[in-house]
């Protein structure tokens, strides 16, 4: 019954409206990259063109106004993280109906079900329209292209030392394709954290706006880039999160993720065990 | 099926909302629980139901102890005055997520749970467009769609006209009919009197039995 | 009044916040002294004396700036939008004229605006004069006069759109809708990069928040004129105080003179708009 329980509520949230606008928004950002890249690069020799992987919307220089674009979705994306399904989480708990969720498969169930199928439709709805774009410039741009948009050549001796910042470098060097893939997966995983960490408020606390319980991801990520701004630009949570990041990286960023992820369980059992007066 | 309470207390904040309840209730019955706004029926509902946990005593089920051998009661509906519906859905969308989670039903029982507390399966409007009475009959449509052993109806009566009265007064009975054992609570003692089999008082958290009500 | 209280103790601690934030993140002089009219620059946008020029960094710690004021229009965006989640019918039975309320209403926002503004700037101009060496002027004072002015208006007409907004899509659709707007303003600051275009020219100069950068400010008064650096950029012919006062004043009306339009108009069908809308 957990299970099914997890499943009725992904589908449920994937069809509310807040799942949808957040997915077509990121399906914008996508689209628009993309058709801005066919107009820029239509006809250009495959020797002069950029790897089609790093033409990608997540990547800070991965299109002619890219700069602009990846500005407004790092500005809106602390913002879009609890739409899909943290928010009806959290009005489910308004209207009481919750009430009657747990009075079916007790309280601790729901409580964990709920933060599962927040993990799992957030990982779905910010994963695939970049899925969709690796899919659209295998098929639009020539897959023998090498080029950097920074113009550093292959042969660079700086290029070397670029790639070997990357997050998981190694996949890049072996396979750029599978590197796109898995660090398209990797970004769903981490939003999909994130909007646990939203969650475990919404288990714990009541707030009589939804909007507040925006707040919690809202500060933490903006207060990494704010840190980034003092500390040598190591903090920032998109230099970690994003594909292509050549800055420097600080290991025990990694300790991040899993520190969120059991603060969501542990607010979720904690909310789980609380009565359900209403 | 016997749902026993003993010597339930709950306390919240210092103040005590029910005081050593002692209760044996029994399925094919409808039990009422009549007092005052603020006398602790909702409280008791919750505390049997298994949606809050008691200072102390225990309640089980057929010798299994709530909280300790199940969180809450298996096959149960419920209504609660304070529980609403998604504003988005429409009725047969509510209920179908609802029913989703025990998969025990399908859209035909849906649909038949709507159409016996009087609404249109059919309707297209969104829960946040119903009426006060509208909603009331929704809440007891999820509560008895699943066929319970074990039906909880809090005010089921508030804000309906009198057809609907009528209506859920005769649901009551067909469910007890079919061996439910059901509670309800109400301030109105003319529906205790015309449904219930057995009549508590509730008063300050404490209950205590009235005579037996007649049939 | 208990409600007028709490609401100005808010603000109070957002003004704070903002204040310190901007003291300790983006006034950075050179040799530790700077002049009021640097200081005042920086934040609006400058780094150091050199005006905003376009790049991501630039874009997003002027973002980065607008943050602290975020959060202070989520908490405000609902200080008219409560009046209809709670007892609305009983609210608007005693408040027969609409119009007035709504004028009301208004003004108690913008009071709240203009001192979370005030606050800010004190702070960051106090705890600068701490932390570094300030040395104050005339030219100084009147940007500083620009800086408040301005980003009140701009702050004012942002958190009355979200009190607006909320009442038809609830308060997280309108804090997303109004953030997503001023994402996209904050983002077309990088086309000035691209200036030299008619096309880009145009957006930039629409944007309202490339009225609030004061380093692109053009000055009639000579000795202001001359504490602010030239941009050098192909094109950009600059702003002027006037000119920025007019286009977010013309800003605020429209959404001041929309949100009353849509106040007086709305049918209060639901006791709770937090949970009927969005």
């Amino acid at each position: 019954m957990f299970f099914r329980s997890v499943a009725v509520q992904i589908r449920s949230c994937l069809k509310q409206s807040g799942s949808i606008i957040t997915f077509l928004i990121l399906l914008a950002f996508v689209l628009q990259n993309f058709i801005l890249n066919v107009q820029t690069y239509q006809g250009d020799d495959v020797l002069s063109m950029v790897h089609p992987m790093k033409l990608l919307v997540l990547n800070e220089f991965g299109g002619y106004l890219n700069i602009e674009m990846f500005s407004v979705l790092l500005q809106v994306y602390p913002l879009l993280l609890p739409l899909p399904a943290v928010i009806p989480y959290a009005k489910e708990r308004q209207t009481g109906e919750s009430i009657l969720l747990a009075a079916r498969i007790g309280g601790m169930r729901y409580a964990f079900s709920r933060l599962l199928s927040v993990l799992v439709t957030t990982f779905i709805i910010f994963t695939v329209p970049f899925l969709i774009e690796i899919g659209l410039n295998c098929i639009s741009f020539p897959l023998e292209a090498q080029g950097d948009p920074l113009g550093i050549g292959i042969y660079d001796p700086k290029y070397p030392e670029m790639v070997r910042r990357y997050l998981f470098s190694g996949l890049y060097i072996r396979s750029p394709y599978l590197y796109a893939v898995v660090e398209t997966l990797f970004w769903g995983l981490c939003s999909a954290i994130f909007a646990a960490f939203s969650a475990a408020f919404v288990a714990v606390f009541r707030f009589k706006f939804t909007v507040f319980y925006l707040l919690p991801v809202y500060l933490f990520l903006n207060a990494t880039t704010l840190l980034s701004a003092k500390v040598a630009g190591t903090t920032a949570w998109y230099y970690y999160v994003l594909p292509y990041n050549e800055r420097l990286k600080n290991p025990a960023y990694l300790w991040v993720l899993p520190i969120l992820l059991l603060i969501a369980v542990l607010a979720t059992a904690r909310g789980g065990r609380r009565d359900c007066i209403g | 099926m016997v749902l026993q309470a003993k010597h339930v207390t709950k306390s919240i904040r210092g103040r005590t909302v029910l005081s050593d309840v002692n209760l044996r209730l029994e399925s094919g019955t409808v039990y009422g629980f009549v007092g005052r706004n603020g006398s602790g029926k909702t409280m008791l509902f919750r505390a049997l139901s298994g949606l809050i946990s008691v200072s102390s005593g225990e309640v089980d089920l057929d010798g299994k102890v709530l909280r300790r051998d199940f969180d809450v009661l298996p096959n149960l509906g419920i209504t609660l005055e304070t529980t609403g519906l998604f504003p988005s859905y429409t009725g047969v969308e509510n209920l179908a997520y609802l029913a989703g989670i025990r998969n025990r039903i399908g859209m035909s029982e849906i649909r038949r749970a709507i159409q016996r507390v009087g609404l249109d399966p059919e309707d297209r409007r969104t829960y946040r467009k119903y009426s006060m009475g509208m909603k009331q009959r929704l809440a007891l449509a999820q509560a008895v769609m699943e066929r319970p052993d074990i039906i909880m109806l809090d005010e089921p009566t508030n804000g309906l006209d009198e057809d609907g009265v009528d209506m859920i007064r005769q649901l009551i009975l067909e469910e007890k009919e079919r061996g439910a054992m059901v509670l309800v609570a109400s301030h109105n003692k003319e529906d205790i009197q015309i449904l219930a089999d057995q009549v508590y008082r509730i008063s300050a958290g404490v209950v205590s039995p009235r005579e037996e009500a007649a049939l | 009044m208990h409600r007028l209280r709490s609401d100005l103790l808010y603000t109070l601690a957002f003004g704070i916040l903002s204040g310190a934030l901007s003291a300790f993140l983006f006034v950075r002089p050179m040799y530790d002294v700077t002049y009021l009219p640097e200081l005042v620059l920086q934040l609006s946008g400058s780094r150091g004396v050199f005006a905003l020029v376009g790049g991501i960094s630039e874009i997003m710690n002027m973002y980065m700036r607008f943050a602290p004021s975020i959060l202070f229009e989520i908490y405000a965006g609902t200080v008219m939008y409560r009046s209809f989640c709670t007892a609305s019918v009983y609210v608007f039975t005693r408040n027969p004229n609409r119009a007035k309320w709504y004028r009301r209403e208004a003004c108690r926002v913008l009071l709240l605006s203009a001192l979370f503004t005030t606050v800010s700037l004190l702070v960051a101009v106090l705890l600068s004069a701490v932390r570094h060496e300030v040395i104050p002027n005339v030219p100084g004072a009147i940007l500083l006069l620009y800086h408040f002015i301005l980003y009140s208006i701009w702050t004012f007409t942002v958190t009355i759109l979200i009190n607006v907004l909320s009442i038809r899509l609830g308060s997280y659709n309108a804090t997303l809708a109004a953030a997503v707007l001023q994402a996209v303003c904050i983002a077309l600051l990088g086309l000035v990069r691209l200036s030299d275009q008619p096309v880009f020219a145009v957006l930039t100069r629409v944007s309202p928040i490339s009225h609030l950068v004061l380093g692109w400010f053009r000055s009639a008064i000579p000795a202001v004129e001359e504490a602010i650096p030239p941009v050098t950029r192909e094109g950009f012919w600059g702003f002027s105080f006037p000119t920025s006062l007019l286009v977010v004043s013309v800003y605020c009306l429209a959404v001041v003179l929309s949100g009353r339009q849509l106040v007086l108009h709305h049918d209060i069908l639901s006791g709770n708009a937090e949970l009927d809308g969005g």
